[in-house]
């Protein structure tokens, strides 16, 4: 598969400030990358060196091979959707969709025939004349979208595209966003904070934490397998504990709540480990159960609120809590 | 008492208290005001009897029509030429200035650079001009300078060749009057200017470079549109003061009577209260103008 984006040893400073150090991987034509982490993990600065607002202090970045660390962002065939749109305010939301072409010197009639096709794309084909302060935030987030796909670029850069909508939008968009994929075939860049945004759209997800990657892997993966007690706590929800707790190793294991079940006694074939029930915290289709194991840990349970044994619970009980040695992963 | 009237009660309180609160405003915007503006204006319709020198207190358009012969229309002319010329050069030199202020320079050169606009506006108004006087002066160091690189005979020629802009010297020309209001009302149209870029967000420069405009492109086709208002804020300044100004066309340039030094006369020495009024109306009515252009023109698009 020929890569779509190739980053090679690159390292970003502000100043004393290290922002990225020795980052290292490779999109793939077609896919749908998520960059994942909270602020400040690097993931933004990625992006932007890729759409070239900033340039890398160290290292190269290639795109379908050809290195464009120190190429200005106007003559790189890659276009972004801005977190917060970027719309050119004294333009109508047409001449904002054809602006790329406008620049590129298209001629009147074929670059507003191009924008208006755009915009019946999204949807918002009745609202070419209409300035951006007339529509709302999704109408807006849609031409952000729309005049990002105008020029045909290689990649399409998604920078927190959807963290200013409300819920039940957000959800809408990322179904549309990920049959927009499946449609163009484009390369798409996702960058977010938000764990379930990148598992339910990306093919790939690299999760950034503190300048550096993580993991990069399939959102199944990443979450059935992460390799570090950062990614296990950050993709979902996490117990990371001591196996020595347990066996007679000492490594940190990752064990997911929902694997979790609590019991007197730990049956045949399971790992198990005597706990304190502190608290239970419904949540309608299951029900967390906090747990002391002792004075520096602690472990979450999630018990289906159907389940039988959760009207016994309460706190104080001392109980085990158990799993199946195969839905434990190590963490390096 | 029942509960409605409690309610009506504390609404009456809150709308006396706002009253209260906006009352030396409102005094000061409706009587002080607008009110001694519209007397003045009022006094327009009037008419000054030529042979007795007492106004005629009858309301009439006699004294309005008066702005439009010979002497007086070449006043108006002359005034609003002069403060076109010096709003178009203002902004010419003004936009570089700002936005280097704002996307160039440092924390510490832009501190620098505001504190070099803003000083000359501490120092008194009249040193100022007698100093450019005194600067564009035969005998002064803008001559001397010239005359070292021998463009002193070029200038005078020139002087002399465009009785337009021209005069004896650069301290009576017209082209010398042009340079003093140029340099006092200058910060006031880069103030204005400088807040606009302040405004642009820099995701939008980052997006038009994203959709492929070169910095110059970018620069015509979001920057400046999104800094129109700022220029023409900048400019309703430097048009109204040259409009109004009366001390610089005295002390600087060719003879030639201005709009502020009509009305200065007209209302002290003269006596003529009704064709004073007349003129102070004509900058009223050229800014109301520049500003429906300025809309007109999609200025204010972007607010």
């Amino acid at each position: 598969m020929q890569a779509a984006i190739e980053f090679i040893g690159v390292e970003k400073r502000f100043g004393n400030t290290v922002a990225l150090q020795n980052v290292d991987f490779v999109v793939n034509k077609g896919e749908f990358f998520a960059m994942l982490g909270p602020s400040g993990s690097g993931k933004t600065t990625c992006l932007r060196l890729i759409a070239g607002f900033d340039f890398p202090t160290a290292g190269s970045i290639k795109l379908e091979g050809q290195d464009i660390s120190a190429l200005p962002p106007f003559v790189r065939p890659v276009n972004t959707v801005f977190q917060d749109y970027a719309l050119f305010p004294h333009m109508s939301v047409l001449e904002n969709v054809a602006y790329g072409l406008m620049i590129a010197k298209e001629d009147k009639t074929s670059r507003e025939r191009k924008a208006q096709e755009l915009l019946d794309m999204v949807r918002l084909g009745a609202m070419a004349k209409r300035r951006p302060s007339e529509l709302s935030g999704g109408q807006r987030q849609r031409v952000a979208l729309a005049r990002a796909l105008a020029k045909q670029p290689k990649i399409l850069l998604l920078d927190e595209p959807l963290g200013a909508l409300d819920l039940k939008l957000r959800e809408a968009m990322q179904a549309e966003l990920k049959q927009l994929h499946k449609e163009l075939g484009l390369t798409f860049i996702l960058v977010t904070h938000d764990q379930g945004e990148a598992l339910s759209m990306a093919d790939r997800i690299a999760v950034f934490s503190e300048g550096h990657i993580e993991q990069i892997d399939t959102p199944q993966q990443l979450y059935n397998r992460p390799k570090t007690g950062f990614v296990a706590r950050f993709v979902g929800s996490a117990n990371v504990l001591s196996s020595s707790l347990f066996s007679s190793n000492n490594n940190e294991i990752a064990i997911r709540p929902e694997y979790i079940k609590l019991g007197k006694k730990i049956p045949a074939r399971h790992v198990g480990i005597p706990v304190t029930v502190l608290t239970t915290l419904y949540q309608g289709a299951y029900t967390r159960v906090e747990c002391r194991v002792n004075d520096t840990t602690h472990l979450a349970a999630h018990i289906a609120s159907t389940d039988a044994t959760l009207s016994n619970l309460t706190a104080g009980n001392a109980l085990h809590a158990y799993w199946l040695a195969e839905h434990m992963v190590n963490l390096t | 008492m029942n509960s409605s009237a409690t309610i009506n009660q504390a609404q009456n309180k809150r709308v006396w208290a706002l009253l209260l609160l906006l009352f030396p405003a409102l005094l000061w915007l409706t009587i002080l005001y607008l009110g001694s503006l519209f007397g003045l204006l009022w006094q327009s319709a009037y008419r000054l009897d030529d042979f007795s020198g007492q106004i005629v207190k009858q309301v009439g358009l006699h004294t309005i029509l008066q702005l439009f012969t010979g002497a007086n229309f070449d006043i108006v002319l002359r005034t609003t030429t002069m403060a076109i010329t010096v709003t178009i050069a203002a902004a010419i030199l003004a936009l570089p200035l700002a936005y280097t202020m704002v996307f160039h320079a440092g924390k510490r050169q832009r501190a620098i650079l505001y504190v070099a606009i803003l000083a000359p506006m501490w120092f008194s108004y009249l040193v100022k001009v007698y100093g450019w006087r005194v600067l564009l002066s035969r005998e002064g160091l803008i001559y001397w300078v010239l005359d070292k690189v021998g463009l002193a005979i070029p200038l005078d020629t020139l002087l002399h060749s465009f009785p337009a802009i021209g005069g004896a010297s650069l301290a009576a020309s017209f082209l010398g009057m042009f340079l003093v209001f140029l340099y006092m009302w200058l910060p006031f149209m880069v103030l204005p200017i400088v807040a606009a870029l302040e405004r642009v967000p820099q995701n939008m420069l980052n997006a038009s470079a994203d959709l492929g405009a070169t910095p110059w492109q970018t620069f015509r086709k979001v920057t400046l549109p999104l800094t129109w208002p700022g220029i023409i804020a900048g400019g309703i300044f430097t048009f109204s003061l040259t409009l109004g100004d009366y001390i610089i066309p005295q002390v600087v340039g060719a003879p030639g009577y201005f709009i502020g030094m009509m009305v200065y006369t007209q209302q002290g020495t003269v006596g003529n209260l009704p064709l004073a009024a007349a003129f102070s109306l004509v900058p009223i009515i050229l800014i109301m103008l520049y500003l429906s252009m300025a809309k007109r023109l999609g200025a204010f698009d972007a607010l």
